[in-house]
């Protein structure tokens, strides 16, 4: 069942909040031990009792929303009122934020019920979900492998269907990615359409909150809900129309797409590559012109920005936990100076500090010109690039990534090897423009595939109705469930 | 660019972080690693560019975005509540105050 759907059942009557949460809790205790998908679960008592304030409010026609009293859960990197927000690291690990997120406030306005929050790598810093302090998280469709990153709590919980929705955030496409790997659709909006407030910061001029849901209509539903205009973020930005379920359209007569390709041939797994090539024809099957389009950068180039100017904005955001206010702290003997690294370094992780550290480098006095600054320059060109594709072309489809199918149990010999997973997301983040994957069949070891489609700045309309076609059209056997 | 020992405990304590012996070892080879790979930014030439930096999209959305100077917050009583929150999280703490530990010592480190 949808979201959409078991919102629908509610109204009518169908099914009690109640019975629905009572359900969720179950669906948990059957299947998270394994999976460890959420790092803390609300009390049921609790929820029930809220359970039944929504179901008299839908009663009485106070609560009218299509998702309302349907649940859902949070990546641990959104403040949660009263409890506990970890962003799973043990800086965080007993911090209690004093307020919701904008996007917490949205949702309970909707009349959505949180259920707990959900794993994650370590300040959303990774692509597997390994990197959280507290837990892996095992993929639904096996449990041998990674389920992505950094909101693989999230994507699993999805997956899973222990809840039909959940926020993640997308950085570098730790919504996106994790969406491939378990067979979910998860998009990351414009930037600014989405409120920041309350989003614990990794890179704030590329982070997103975002929906994961099993299917497109419900994501579209969970993005009118999230995404509105919001004074306490100052990157936030008004949009008169965030009706996107209206775009839910099965239509792409005379649309053009464009088949985005780096500069250099990246190899691509042969099951996503196949998956790029069926899409493709089935979008010009349906009506649509496909274009192969290649822009002027090779994907280690695009990713080395995106690292340069994600660790730099990271080392500056994570400054602040130091102890001192809030969070973890260790001064056992110590001078305040002493404070600072011990509290830094028993508090956060080996990837959390590799990424402060080069951030710290490449702003550092003498590099800062050679590597940020440049940096900088270098996105600037890569959003003029990309800007001028629109002229030609209504919606790019690329893949969402490289490879499928990640064992839990691989080391990752090289840093930089994990790194080049997010060769094909990180592109939407650098240029602040929507991206969205959705799930396209199976690889060979029969673990999901994601395609991604990514559209000009504001167009979520023209994306939703593009994804939402290539979803109703994908044949039977192509549909990954579990 | 090859990261030393120097440049590596320049680093740390940029960073406020400090490593174990074998840690450092470790970060040494991941930092090397990092530094090659954004090597390839040497590549692009981007002199020609436009040298002006601005953030592409936003300049019809906002730019300097400005608010009035006050507390957001309309009653009193909720700033007093929100105040003991925020004090029950402190990790020391004496009364209103956060309690952190001497800077003193510091100058007697020197």
């Amino acid at each position: 069942m949808t979201a959409l759907e078991l919102g629908k059942k509610i109204r009518n009557g169908e099914l009690t909040v109640r019975q629905v949460v009572e359900q969720t809790y179950e669906k948990i205790a059957m299947l998270d031990k394994e999976l460890q998908s959420f790092l803390s679960l609300r009390e049921k008592e609790e929820v029930l009792l809220e359970a039944d304030e929504i179901q008299e409010k839908i009663n009485s026609k106070q609560l009218i929303h299509s998702l309302a009293g349907v649940p859902i859960a949070i990546k641990d990197n959104i403040c949660t009122k009263g409890i506990t927000t970890t962003c799973a690291s043990k800086m965080l690990e007993h911090f209690i934020p004093m307020y919701d997120a904008t996007v917490i406030d949205n949702i309970k306005k909707a009349g959505m019920i949180i259920i707990g929050k959900t794993n994650m790598d370590e300040f959303a810093m990774g692509s597997t979900t390994k990197h959280s302090a507290f837990q892996i998280t095992k993929n639904p469709n096996n449990t041998e492998f990674c389920v992505g990153g950094s909101s693989g709590g999230s994507a699993a919980a999805v997956a899973s269907q222990m809840v039909p929705l959940s926020l993640g955030s997308d950085t570098g496409g730790s919504i996106r990615q994790p969406s491939a790997f378990c067979g979910i659709v998860g998009m990351k909006a414009s930037y600014g359409l989405v409120s920041r407030n309350g989003l614990i910061a990794y890179a704030s001029s590329m982070d997103q909150i975002g929906p994961m849901a099993t299917n497109v209509s419900d994501c579209a539903a969970l993005l009118e809900v999230i995404a509105s205009y919001d004074s306490h973020d100052s990157t936030s930005v008004k949009v008169t129309d965030t009706q996107y379920t209206k775009s839910l359209i099965n239509d792409v007569k005379g649309m053009k797409i464009g088949l985005l390709q780096y500069k250099q041939d990246n190899p691509l797994d042969e099951s996503i590559q196949c998956a790029i090539n069926q899409a493709k024809e089935n979008l010009k099957n349906l009506g649509a012109t496909v274009t192969t389009v290649t822009i002027p950068f090779t994907a280690k180039q695009v990713l080395s920005v995106y690292y340069v100017l994600a660790c730099a904005e990271a080392s500056s955001n994570l400054e602040r936990y130091d102890g001192v206010v809030y969070g973890f702290r260790s001064d056992k003997d110590s001078s305040l100076s002493e404070m600072y690294k011990k509290t830094r370094t028993q508090g956060f992780g080996s990837e959390v500090k590799r990424r402060i550290m080069l951030g710290s480098f490449v702003l550092s006095a003498s590099q800062y010109e050679h590597y940020y600054k440049k940096a900088l320059r270098i996105r600037e060109y890569i959003c003029s690039e990309v800007s001028r594709l629109w002229n030609d072309y209504d919606v790019l489809l690329l893949p969402t990534t490289s490879v499928s199918g990640v064992p839990i149990k691989e080391k990752m010999v090289h840093t930089t090897k994990e790194y080049e997973m997010d060769c094909y997301t990180v592109l939407a983040n650098l240029t602040k423009l929507p991206a969205i994957s959705i799930p396209y069949g199976n690889d060979e070891n029969g673990l999901p595939i994601g395609i991604q489609l990514m559209g000009n700045y504001l167009q979520e309309h023209t994306l939703f109705q593009v994804a939402y076609t290539l979803e109703k059209n994908m044949e039977k056997e192509k549909r990954s469930g579990i | 660019m090859e990261v030393t020992e120097d440049l590596l405990n320049h680093l740390m304590e940029l960073s406020k972080l400090h490593l174990s012996k074998e840690e450092k070892e470790q970060a040494k080879n991941d930092l090397n690693q990092m530094l090659e790979y954004i090597q390839v930014l040497d590549e692009i030439e981007i002199d020609d560019i436009k040298s002006e930096i601005r953030n592409y999209h936003m300049d019809n959305y906002h730019n300097n975005v400005f608010r009035e100077d006050v507390v957001s917050c309309k009653e009193k009583e909720e700033l007093k509540a929100n105040r003991e929150y925020i004090l029950q999280q402190a990790p020391k703490r004496k009364n209103d105050t956060f309690v952190v530990p001497k800077t003193i010592d510091e100058r007697r480190e020197k």
